[in-house]
């Protein structure tokens, strides 16, 4: 015992230091990001630029907050991609009914995917990789076989939703970070989120605590289908048409951001916090690549290698500090 | 080997011991669970290095670094739980690692007649080409031990073969064994079954607590004599006495079964009362556990909790009626690694620290704060993350859960065990503090000496059966390994 605290005493200043650094990592990251960006194009620190880059992301962020809470609970959901597509196919048949109609028949469309997804991957025990593989293809073969294909245009009705602003800041800028704050309280202050980290990090502690496991596994999965659908409604109004290819890859985004964000595939380990970083991350580096006028493709290989190094320092971090 | 020695963090789990095998000998190695048994095989298998002592192998001095090392000098290991890779198919898995090859490509030919090779005699029913998912759980321990062969030559290792087995598997396991006495190798066999030992073995070494007791022949020991080596007499630890007279009935199970697990069992718990469970590994006792907490329900018998009859069907329902669990492996089943210690403890105490589902997070602490005081847990902050404590801390955090909620009848699997003396005494404190409030404590132990000196009764368990319930005076070390063994007399 002594020996030990003798040794956490003789580590000096600099390992502290070094402990601090890597802890918030995702935070310099970002700094550092921000700060290169800045060096590198005048027009990236303008608050229109900054502002825009947020709208166009808000779709992303909102998905990310349900692809968090699933990975947090040990799985993964690949459907979101395809709900976000049949999410804006449905607000585009129902828009002239009213926002009110195109909201609940929208998001009851994402509930039942993930309702689907939680009840496979709970009744039959089949790993969360499988099912929402397959309602991917599913629910993306649905939209293409209900258009045709076809674009789906002048669905307007919602347009102020997707360009109105309150002051300089864009509805949908506010409606995702509204619902990052409702999701950060959830999982950091209410039981049920509390029970999604303790059903990620050891499934059989939580059932033998009394945790109905089955019903917090699978809604995690609806949550994540009703995020998904609510990007959809999002993406709608921002472009004013549905068309059968929204979200494609989204999904592999969604995953992107949250991996970054330092929470981990092992389940129970993780947060919000870090989505929104690993979001924004991803975001800054499309925007500055786009600035520069750089290739996209050059862009992906970044992006791939952000991935990597993210969890890579996430590793070391928890192998030096133990947290 | 002689005089091996092997520590691990807080414990010593080998002090000085020898083995001898000689060729053509079966020899068996007893004791109770945590004696050094297995840690002794690992070592002569190369999976752990000794700090001290030395091994040779026909007179040869050899440092035994790897499995592969092992192989190389002819030491083989049988493993309790098959280790085949069921898509495989016999050969493959025979042969695996090691397969025989022409040109860079697997010569599958050479690897049937190798494989049928070192599966002649053993009666195996299968063809060498069949997949190993398609065959019983005997026969593939049989895969198994032709894997040793095709490898081990000298010496083969047996850990509880027969722990899965039918009798008749068990006999056919044993013909084998005693055809590669036959053939000169020697064989080191594992076992809790004093039966088996008469059955099978010309010697037996029993060791107890990382010393070697004694190495006797078979020839000439009687069962009696044998269960006192093994059991010897127990460390100095102080059992807090019990301080209540049983109060009202908690719990009262009546010819609980549940097919393939255990059948049969009836006991009463009252308040105040420790009862122990007390068998072999594999006896059911956990299964009893498990099946009253729900998490694997009964599915004959009935269970009347506090005078109401109750089916009981999940964790969540048993917390309701008031019955806890703390599980036998704490760190796959007890706790939530990833999680601090305040989060652990409070893992299902969280309604009650909740109003509209949104947690108060201040009475929470200041309840975890309070156990952990208590409990005398040491860690740095409830904040700290739960992997990070000592497995005696770790235990008090699981305790403490149940300690949070309101339970009356605590099921306690194997909870001393891994953790060191110190930690362990507290927890027999605490279980006769619970006691002394009025709860009712169910305690599974595989130690002997724990079970008999903090229960006012006893429960025996044997092959899924209540074979005895045994009152304070008359629950002795050799009354209850004689019932737990399945030896008669006496």
């Amino acid at each position: 015992m002594s020996t030990v605290a003798t040794r956490k005493n003789e580590t000096g200043a600099a390992p502290r230091a070094w402990a601090y650094l890597l802890r918030y990592s995702n935070l310099w990251g970002l700094a550092l990001l921000v700060l290169v960006s800045s060096l590198l194009s005048p027009a990236f620190v303008t608050s229109t630029n900054l502002l825009n880059v947020l709208r166009q992301n808000s779709v992303l962020s909102v998905v990310a907050i349900g692809m968090t809470l699933v990975i947090l609970g040990k799985g993964i959901d690949l459907s979101v991609g395809s709900v976000v597509a049949l999410s804006a196919l449905t607000a585009a048949y129902t828009h002239e009914s009213g926002f009110l109609v195109v909201v609940v028949a929208a998001l009851t469309v994402g509930a039942v995917v993930g309702f689907v997804n939680g009840f496979f991957i709970t009744k039959f025990n089949i790993q969360p990789f499988i099912v929402t593989l397959a309602t991917m293809i599913v629910a993306r073969g649905l939209v293409l076989y209900i258009t045709g294909g076809q674009l789906i245009s002048g669905v307007s009705s919602f347009r102020w939703l997707g360009l109105g602003k309150l002051g300089p800041v864009s509805y949908l800028v506010l409606l995702a970070a509204a619902l990052y704050l409702l999701f950060g309280f959830i999982l950091r202050r209410t039981v049920y989120g509390r029970h999604v980290y303790a059903v990620g990090g050891n499934e059989e502690a939580a059932r033998l605590s009394g945790i109905d496991v089955a019903k917090n596994r699978i809604s995690v999965y609806v949550i994540s289908g009703v995020m998904a659908a609510t990007a959809g409604v999002m993406l709608v109004s921002r472009l004013s048409v549905a068309e059968p290819l929204m979200g494609d890859m989204m999904e592999l985004d969604a995953i992107s951001a949250v991996l970054i964000g330092g929470t981990t595939f092992d389940g129970g380990e993780g947060g919000l916090g870090g989505t929104l970083m690993g979001v924004l991350m991803l975001a800054f580096i499309a925007n500055i690549f786009n600035l520069m006028g750089l290739s996209p493709a050059l862009q992906m290989m970044i992006k791939g290698l952000i991935i990597l190094s993210a969890v890579l320092l996430s590793l070391v971090r928890t192998r030096r500090t133990g947290r | 080997m002689q005089g091996i020695s092997k520590s691990f963090p807080g414990v010593t789990a080998l002090d000085g011991v020898d083995l001898t095998v000689e060729a053509g000998e079966i020899r068996a190695l007893m004791g109770e669970n945590g004696a050094g048994k297995s840690t002794l095989m690992k070592i002569l298998y190369g999976i752990y290095q000794p700090d001290a002592g030395e091994i040779r192998v026909e007179g040869r001095r050899v440092a035994i670094d790897s499995e592969a090392r092992a192989q190389a000098l002819g030491i083989g290991m049988v493993s309790q739980e098959p280790q085949v890779v069921p898509g495989l198919t016999v050969a493959e898995n025979i042969c695996l690692g090691r397969f025989p090859q022409r040109r860079g490509l697997v010569d599958f030919p050479a690897m049937a007649d190798a494989a049928e090779h070192h599966l002649r005699g053993l009666g195996l029913n299968a063809s060498v080409t069949a997949r190993v998912s398609d065959l019983s759980l005997a026969d593939r321990h049989l895969v198994q031990v032709a894997r040793a062969l095709f490898r081990a030559s000298r010496i083969l290792i047996f850990d509880e073969p027969t722990a899965s087995l039918t009798p008749a598997e068990t006999e056919a396991l044993f013909g084998v064994i005693r055809d590669l006495k036959a053939q000169g190798m020697g064989i080191i066999f594992i076992s809790h079954h004093l039966d088996e030992i008469f059955q099978l073995a010309d010697s037996v070494s029993v060791l107890k607590d990382g010393r070697l007791v004694e190495t006797r022949p078979v020839a000439g020991l009687d069962r009696q004599t044998l269960v006192r080596l093994m059991v010897g007499r127990a460390v100095g630890m102080d059992y807090p006495e019990p301080v209540t007279e049983p109060g009202a009935e908690l719990l009262r199970v009546e010819g609980l079964s549940r097919a393939g697990a255990f059948r049969d069992v009836s006991f009463t718990l009252r308040a105040g009362e420790i009862l122990g469970l007390a068998g072999l590994v594999g006896a059911g006792r956990t299964e009893i556990a498990r099946a009253l907490i729900g998490a694997e329900p009964a599915d004959a018998g009935s269970m009347t909790v506090k005078g109401r009859p109750v089916h009981m069907t999940s964790p969540a329902q048993a917390l309701r009626h008031g019955i806890g669990y703390v599980p036998e492996d704490r760190l796959k089943q007890g706790l939530v690694l990833s999680l601090s210690v305040s989060r652990n403890a409070a893992l299902a105490a969280q309604k009650r620290f909740s109003r509209a589902g949104v947690l108060d997070e201040r009475a929470e602490r200041a309840a975890v704060q309070e156990l952990v005081d208590r409990l005398r847990v040491k860690t740095p902050g409830l904040e700290q993350v739960v992997k990070y404590l000592s497995g005696g801390n770790q235990q008090k955090v699981v305790f403490a859960r149940w300690l949070l909620e309101a339970i009356d009848v605590f099921i306690l699997d194997e909870p001393t065990r891994g953790i060191d003396v110190g930690a362990k005494a507290e927890i027999y404190h605490l279980m006769r503090r619970l006691t002394g409030e009025g709860k009712a404590v169910l305690l599974i132990s595989s130690e002997l000496p724990e079970v008999l000196g903090m229960s006012d009764r006893v429960l025996v368990m044997a092959y899924g059966c209540q074979v005895g319930l045994l009152g304070r005076a008359e629950a002795t070390e050799e009354r209850v390994m004689q019932l737990a063994t399945g030896v008669r007399g006496l």
